[in-house]
């Protein structure tokens, strides 16, 4: 890869920039802090139960309207089910599926791309195997899988793994191979250090913190493609409130003006995936000044 | 790098023989006979039988592979589930709404992009780099079928100024030779059909653009910052010339490098993007088609479909990673 | 002028405009005005969620594509409209023969095919034996699945002389001159067949009120005028179908006159569409039903009790009132508009106790797991399966049954179902011909369970059910075969097969420029008689 040329900086701006990182890392940490409390709290927090049914009141407004009740704060959707509740407990399904993905698709990088540590033959083929994967645009590929295993947040959480294994598995033999190469590992290997111990010892550790950084990014889209995949109805099965779907079947309640429905779950998806956008963003730049 | 982006070049049919490999071995997955469900509810023996034999289902599953890819090589991209129609003439009939759609989808991203990150990147630190950085962040991190609804909610039902989806104006489809209804009805001298066609375009077309938009802001910005702290700027800078003619000679050449990567990369998002959209605004393109295929099962349709989205992808790649070893100097020789 | 004379003027004024007001809202549409003489002229544009399938009558596999070849193709009887009475159509007369194995139908004199054919009696020949005799020539252009389920008994089809024809059925079958009446059995062009077998599908040809000028698929049917036609000739010009898959973009578009008719309303669009002044929403009976059907191939449904117990857990009231348009709760298997309704039977009612206790009878209390399978979209008789099954999920979560939705595209659903993968199955239907033979022999017969090839998607087997069906189908009398149907559907009721939620409707809506669009009861319209109004 290209090597860049350490550009000088005026203190100013390098103060500047550090301000904007930390304003990043500070606000992704609120949002994430704030969801993940929310998610974590959801029983607790939530008025009502999220798949109670109740057609009798259907379509509530919010709590600042009169015809609005304080028990169903945001209103209710078409089967008259809290939607407060259900966006809550919505981001427990998303959180856990996205970090889900991520940690499945992270380990199996993190196991593809130390490959290339041990073997060039086996990595050759590793890599070779996983160009074909590279070939097909990620919510195809997922909506592929779907189309083979059916819907189910199960299901779609494997394609979309399917899809970000070797993205990271690509990461990490990058960082990997460089490492490697490091004169230490190769005196390492001259005393005759077991390659477990090589593994773990010395190319983790260095390996990690880039992981860390790429699986915030994957987290964020992850969390976008199961909502996608969930809108398009190949995802979480109702009456599951996931965000996506929720959004998919509130769609035509927006000619009735009812439009807390349409816009909460939207919202939510938004600042989840902001949040951990911003903090990844935070992260690589504090762990790699040279990188923007 | 560029020997990097030359052996993927030569892998490439390799890389698509696979593909095509992993797409037939995916669909046969699945259980339950195939040649029932293709012929039907009501089927008899012998036409459940015949179907089998069209489909070659009976014979080992080589032969089937290669009698599947013999069949796309030609052109034929097997016969659909649900209607018997073929997959080629529903991708034909597809893909210009999808390509005008796309297209400018792409254009205005870029182009919006480019403009934001300049702004950005000239400005920086005021209000302008603040409010595109946010904004470029949230186009990121907006699902993009969200983004359709609630502009469809604003401009079309409170607003009532764009149509609500769809593509066609009240009286239908235009037959023209571009295929495309705004060119189409400007050609037959129709511009009030055109007019109407290109207001149908609006929504979806911002929709789709806000994610290229988006991450084009934030390249361009980073390039062109990281350009202008360069040496050689400042000193053009210290020779005393004038900030725009700076910029525009010297860091916006250097600066559109990455740029040319980033459209690239663009695309695998702009197909995702464009299935969401299409389904959003009920515009029907071929991103409808292969959400309708999937839930449907239609199996030699999505076959067809996940491949030649690979095709385009593939190359689409491999293109991206030779520009970008052709056009940077400094990579070219290291 | 001075002030008091503008005073004078402005109540004057103020009078005069009332008056005005007063004299415009009396005289509004509602008053005793003639009613007008029909107009030639004018396109009626439909709008409707899903495109036809095909458009070749013979090979129609659902409503949305009869819809359409309903109006090409006309078949030798019909039903009378705002009937079910069957009168001649194509056919002038016809005779019973052999016991009642062989029809011998004589054809109406001059009547030719669009493209200038005679109908003649090779024609129906033609016609019946591409769909049955898979040795025909031109069989294989089809699949003929609803086809072959109605004209089951139809061995043979011969052309006795050039107006006369021959139906040679294996056993006598009471229903066949309904099942003629289907546009199933609308007879088309043999020289337009043999000229183009593989597009006919798309451009068929047959002597029905209106002919098929362009079909873009997913986009749009145009269908012209028939000039030719020997009955009523149209008066609209054109009929168009448009395809407009989302509810609420189809709404604004009869709201804002892009179309003039729309069909598949939903509750939602109800709503906004009777705040309309100029739309109107008509409602006519239709044969159309749903229902919920467990999987008697599928512990624990194998139980009547537990059967009995979904009965009793489900509100179906509330089902129907929040969900259906147009529909009124079942109170049998068949739709109450069918000869052979059984009026005395009281079905179970909605008691989530009564359901524990069955269930614990059953043993049962601690509940099970199961799941429905449904439609991911809406049909006319089933407007919102995906609301529908998530209401009846939480009742069944109230008396101890979890149940998972699995929302799949209609031939996927019917793959699954067909091969007895389902535990329940929320469906409808709009039965194939109105005659009770439709639901009582194809839905709850032995003969119909087969794995793989079912329409008895309850798999219901019952011997003793299945010899009461021959009878039925032999009596010739239509008093007999309703007191038999009746004792079937006590059987049905002992065992409890399914649970039936709602008889629905035809449900239109229309701009009041339309004028006289009355549905008839196989999926179409009378469209020879409608007219706008200028």
């Amino acid at each position: 890869m290209a090597r860049y040329v350490q550009a000088r900086r005026s203190p100013a701006i390098q103060a500047a920039r550090r301000l904007l990182r930390h304003r990043m890392a500070l606000i992704g940490g609120v949002i994430l802090f704030v969801l993940g409390a929310a998610a974590i709290l959801a029983p607790a927090l939530s008025p009502q139960n999220p798949l109670a049914v109740d057609l009798s009141r259907k379509l509530l407004p919010g709590f600042w309207d009169p015809a609005g009740s304080r028990q169903f704060p945001l209103g209710t959707d078409e089967l008259g089910r809290d939607v407060f509740s259900r966006v809550l407990y919505g981001g427990r399904i998303s959180l856990l599926a996205g970090i889900g993905t991520t940690v499945l698709a992270t380990l199996a990088g993190l196991l593809i791309g130390s490959i290339s540590l041990f073997s060039t033959r086996a990595d050759t083929i590793a890599m070779r195997s996983l160009d074909i994967l590279f070939a097909f645009p990620p919510l195809l590929l997922a909506m592929a899988v779907v189309a083979v295993l059916g819907a189910g947040l199960s299901n779609a959480v494997l394609a979309i793994t399917l899809v970000d294994a070797p993205r990271m598995a690509r990461v990490v033999r990058g960082q990997m191979l460089s490492v490697k190469s490091q004169e230490y590992m190769e005196a390492a290997r001259a005393i005759g250090v077991s390659n477990i111990r090589m593994l773990f010892r010395h190319a983790l550790p260095n390996v990690i913190p880039l992981v860390i950084v790429y699986s915030s990014l994957l987290i964020g889209r992850a969390i976008l493609t199961i909502a996608g995949l969930g809108f398009l109805g190949l995802g979480a099965r109702p009456p599951t409130p996931e965000w996506g779907a929720m959004l998919s079947q509130s769609r035509d309640l927006m000619l009735l003006g009812a439009w807390l429905p349409v816009a909460l779950p939207g919202i939510a998806i938004l600042l989840s995936v902001l949040g951990f956008n911003m903090m990844g963003d935070a992260l690589r730049d504090s762990l790699d000044p040279r990188l923007q | 790098m560029l020997r990097y982006a030359l052996r993927q070049l030569a892998y490439l049919p390799m890389v698509l023989l696979g593909a095509s490999l992993l797409i037939f071995l995916l669909l046969r997955a699945l259980p339950g006979d195939p040649a029932a469900l293709l012929a039907g509810e009501w089927a008899t023996e012998e036409q459940v039988v015949r179907v089998r034999q069209q489909l070659h289902l009976d014979e080992p599953l080589y032969v089937q592979y290669v009698a599947w890819l013999g069949d796309l090589l030609r052109g034929n991209l097997g016969r659909s589930f649900r209607n018997g129609e073929l997959v080629s003439t529903e991708v034909a009939a597809r893909l210009p709404a999808t390509v005008e759609l796309a297209v400018p989808a792409l254009v205005l991203g870029v182009a919006a992009g480019l403009v934001l990150g300049l702004l950005a990147a000239t400005f920086r630190g005021t209000w302008w780099d603040n409010g595109v950085m946010v904004l470029s962040l949230a186009g990121i991190a907006v699902p993009v079928f969200w983004m359709g609804l609630m502009l469809i909610m604003l401009f079309s039902v409170k607003l009532t100024w764009l149509p609500l989806g769809g593509r066609f104006p009240a009286e239908g489809a235009l037959t023209g030779p571009t295929g495309f209804l705004v060119l189409d009805g400007i050609l037959a001298g129709r511009p009030a059909y055109a007019w109407d066609a290109a207001r149908h375009l609006v929504l979806p077309v911002i929709t789709l653009a806000l994610f290229p938009m988006a991450t084009v802001a934030r390249v361009t910005r980073s390039s062109l910052l990281e350009v202008l702290q360069q040496d050689y700027i400042r000193t053009a800078r210290a020779k005393g010339l004038a900030r725009v003619p700076v910029l525009m000679r010297h860091a916006l050449r250097n600066a559109l490098i990455p740029v040319v990567t980033i459209v690239g990369i663009s695309i695998g998002p702009l197909v995702g993007g464009a299935v969401l959209t299409e389904t959003v605004y009920g515009w029907p393109g071929l991103g409808r088609y292969v959400v309708a295929v999937v839930i449907g099962r239609d199996f030699p349709a999505v076959q067809a479909l996940v491949l030649f989205a690979a095709l385009l992808f593939a190359t689409a790649n491999v293109l991206v990673d030779l520009s970008y070893a052709l056009i940077d100097p400094r990579i070219r020789f290291e | 002028m001075g002030r008091a004379t503008s005073g004078k003027v402005r109540a004057l004024a103020i009078a005069v405009v009332l008056g005005l007001l007063a004299w415009v809202v009396v005289a509004a549409p509602g008053q005793a005005a003639p009613t007008p003489a029909p107009q030639p002229g004018g396109t009626l544009i439909f709008g409707r969620a899903s495109d036809a399938v095909t458009l070749d009558p013979n090979d129609s596999p659902d409503t949305e594509s009869t819809l359409v070849s309903g109006l090409i193709g006309d078949s030798l009887v019909r039903f009378k409209p705002g009937t079910l009475e069957v009168q001649p159509w194509l056919a002038r007369s016809w005779q019973v023969l052999d016991n009642g194995t062989r029809w011998r139908i004589k054809l109406r004199d001059g009547v030719r095919f669009t493209d200038g054919t005679p109908v003649n009696a090779q024609a129906v020949e033609f016609t019946f034996k591409r769909m049955i005799d898979p040795n025909h020539p031109y069989n294989k252009y089809g699949k003929w699945n609803l086809a072959l389920a109605i004209y089951e008994q139809l061995r043979d089809v011969k052309a006795v002389d050039n107006m006369t024809v021959d139906f040679v059925l294996a056993e006598p079958f009471a229903p066949f001159l309904t099942a003629l009446a289907s546009p199933r059995g609308s007879i088309v062009s043999p020289t337009a067949v043999q000229k183009d077998p593989q597009n006919f599908f798309k451009a068929p040809v047959g002597s029905g009120p209106f002919k098929v000028v362009e079909w873009r698929k997913d986009d749009r049917i145009v269908l012209e005028r028939n000039d030719q036609y020997w009955e009523q000739v149209p008066y609209l010009e054109r009929v168009i179908f448009r395809v407009i898959p989302e509810n609420s973009a189809r709404v604004l578009a009869l709201v804002r006159g892009d179309i003039q008719a729309m069909i598949a309303i939903d509750p939602t669009s109800y709503e906004v569409l009777k705040r309309n002044a100029f739309l109107i929403v008509q409602q006519s009976p239709g044969l159309q039903h749903s229902y919920l059907a467990p999987n008697l191939l599928k512990k624990p449904f194998d139980d009547v009790r537990v059967r009995r117990a979904l009965y009793h857990a489900i509100n179906r009231k509330a089902l129907v009132d929040n969900f259906w348009i147009g529909a009124s709760l079942a109170r049998g298997v068949m739709p109450t508009a069918m000869l052979g309704f059984h009026e005395g039977l009281k079905w179970p009612e909605y008691d989530p106790e009564k359901a524990k206790a069955l269930l614990r009878e059953a043993g049962l209390a601690s509940g099970f797991k199961t799941s429905i399978s449904t439609f991911d979209r809406g049909r006319s008789h089933t407007p919102e399966p995906a609301k529908a099954a998530q209401t009846i999920q939480a009742d069944l979560a109230k008396v101890g049954i979890q149940v998972d939705i699995n929302l799949l595209e209609i031939n996927a659903l019917l793959g699954d179902v067909r091969a007895a993968r389902h535990d329940m199955y929320m469906a409808g239907f709009n039965p194939l011909i109105p005659d009770a033979w439709t639901i009582m022999f194809t839905q709850f017969d032995s003969r119909r369970a087969i794995i793989g090839r079912a329409n008895n998607f309850s798999f219901y087997r019952n011997p003793e059910y299945d010899a009461l069906n021959d009878q039925a189908n032999q009596a010739a009398n239509p008093r007999i075969r309703a007191s038999i149907y009746k004792k079937m559907q006590e059987i049905i009721y002992r065992d409890a097969v399914r649970v039936d939620i709602a008889d629905v409707d035809n449900v239109v809506a229309f701009r009041n420029v339309v004028q006289n669009l009355k549905n008839d009861p196989v999926g179409s319209f009378y469209m020879q008689y409608v007219w706008m109004k200028k």
